[in-house]
């Protein structure tokens, strides 16, 4: 059977015997990891993280339930914990973002001159909100919205009840919500082209 | 707009495509490392990788007579104009002449790999032919250490799974068309061109069994060449350069933009280099600097 037909569960079961097979879900599932990893924590940290995860995930697949056909909230879930070791980094990077409107994250990827007129603001403001949010409820927000995780995959990954991931992610949002509350509207949807 | 959506927009900058060559070396260093009950620190973990390059076409390695029907590579004159069917003609007559001793046992498989990555250094590492033990050694000189782990992906199962190749060229493109996907190096996964997918899984699976080169009966490492050839876009490069700096014949699955895959065989006996692939200006490259079989780990062919 081709590898692209086959699901989740089915390559990490056939992993158990051949390991190589693993390789194919790191093909299906890295590029959106990473982009996730470095959302939170930068090009640089994201390389090892997202290495580690996967490493991490090979190690384990013998204890994975084969039962759960899709493997990203067990690859979300590694990465999290793996997250949580570079968490003074993530919350200065979202400080360095709210304090000068520049966004260490993402000048790599943008031009430098746009991405501090477009800086300002709504992200500022999200971006400072982000830095006080109590680590687990950054983590159910964020798996959530940049993931895009379900609440029920969120839970799995957290290893929470799936309302502790609505009470995390709405208190979060609360929080986020008055942070945007304090700014020009006009200058924070502007920026967004809106 | 509401704050969810403002958060969905925040460092949406970051694209989609990033590089994972650096993350997919090191999960390929742990799928090929023997598994130690209690490991060390993350570097020294690191240190003890292992990639997954491929191994020499030309085992126990003869050098032989150049078999010649057509323009021969030579990388002295630089002759150019070589095509993939040609080369891999010669290659494909040079390995039907090569002697390959059927392993026993209890012999060991040896590898010898180095990839363009400044933390990842030379490895060795060694696979018990029928799997029950592998060993590797730590860096340059380090300590031989046998792993506990038993898989059932072993060199011998491997050499059993070429045997039941086709021997037609032909049947044995079809046959890895079909089969699940194994590669040495990404080329352009996962966004290759419309239609190549299964190219670029028949090649990566070839690229992938010729690191087992020395124990892979010749007649059947003949087809395999021939095998290649017919892969379309698969085009000849001279004086390709290697992760250790040799230079090859650079076996190329070209997909324009998308990346190129190179398989790397030596210009005198056609012997297995390496691996390359590059995409967006940037390389990635693996080397195979020794393969063969040894009586005990440790030894080295």
């Amino acid at each position: 059977m081709d590898q692209e037909t086959l699901g989740d569960a089915d390559i990490i079961a056939r992993s158990r015997d051949d390991p190589e097979r693993f390789a194919a879900l790191f093909t299906r599932h890295a590029p959106a990891l990473k982009r996730y990893v470095v959302r939170r924590l930068g090009a640089e940290a994201a390389e090892d993280v997202v290495a580690e995860t996967f490493v991490a995930a090979f190690r384990q697949r013998a204890r994975y339930d084969l039962t759960r056909a899709d493997a990203r909230p067990w690859l979300y879930g590694i990465a999290t914990n793996l997250i949580g070791r570079h968490r003074r980094g993530e919350i200065a990077l979202y400080r360095a973002l709210a304090r000068t409107g520049v966004d260490p994250v993402t000048e790599p990827f943008t031009d430098g001159v746009e991405s501090r007129v477009a800086a300002s603001g709504a992200r500022a403001a999200l971006a400072g909100a982000l830095a006080k949010l109590p680590g687990g409820h950054r983590d159910a927000l964020l798996l959530v919205t940049w993931g895009e995780l379900s609440y029920e995959e969120a839970a799995r990954s957290l290893g929470v009840a799936v309302g502790t991931i609505r009470s995390r992610v709405n208190r979060a949002r609360a929080k986020l919500r008055r942070s945007l509350r304090d700014i020009d509207p006009t200058t924070s949807y502007e920026e967004y082209g809106q | 707009m509401n704050e969810l959506e403002l958060l969905d927009r925040l460092r949406a900058e970051v694209p989609p495509r990033q590089d994972l060559r650096a993350e997919e070396a090191r999960l390929h260093a742990a799928i090929a490392t023997p598994h130690q009950a209690r490991r060390p620190k993350r570097v020294a973990r690191l240190s003890w990788g292992l990639t997954l390059a491929g191994a020499t076409m030309a085992a126990a390695v003869l050098v032989v007579p150049r078999l010649d029907s057509g323009p021969a590579p030579d990388v002295e004159t630089g002759l150019t104009g070589l095509t993939a069917a040609k080369v891999l003609e010669n290659a494909a007559l040079v390995a039907e002449r090569t002697d390959v001793p059927a392993p026993r046992p209890d012999q060991w498989f040896y590898l010898k790999e180095q990839q363009s990555l400044d933390r990842m250094p030379v490895f060795e590492t060694w696979w018990r032919m029928d799997g029950k033990r592998s060993a590797a050694r730590g860096g340059d000189g380090g300590e031989v250490k046998v792993g506990d782990e038993k898989g059932r992906t072993y060199p011998l199962k491997t050499q059993q799974e070429v045997e039941a190749f086709p021997a037609d060229p032909d049947a044995l493109l079809a046959h890895l068309r079909g089969m699940d996907e194994r590669t040495a190096l990404s080329i352009c996964e996962p966004e290759c061109p419309a239609g190549t997918e299964d190219d670029v899984k028949a090649f990566g699976i070839l690229q992938w069994y010729m690191k087992f080169g020395p124990i892979i009966p010749p007649d059947t490492a003949a087809t395999m060449f021939r095998a290649m050839a017919r892969i379309p876009n698969v085009k000849i490069e001279e004086n390709v350069s290697t992760a250790d700096g040799r230079t090859g014949l650079g076996v190329v699955l070209d997909l324009g933009e998308a990346g190129k895959g190179y398989t790397i065989l030596d210009p005198a006996d056609y012997h297995y280099l390496g691996a390359k692939s590059v995409r967006d200006g940037e390389e990635w490259a693996m080397s195979v600097l020794g393969a063969g079989l040894v009586d005990q780990p440790g030894q080295t062919p």
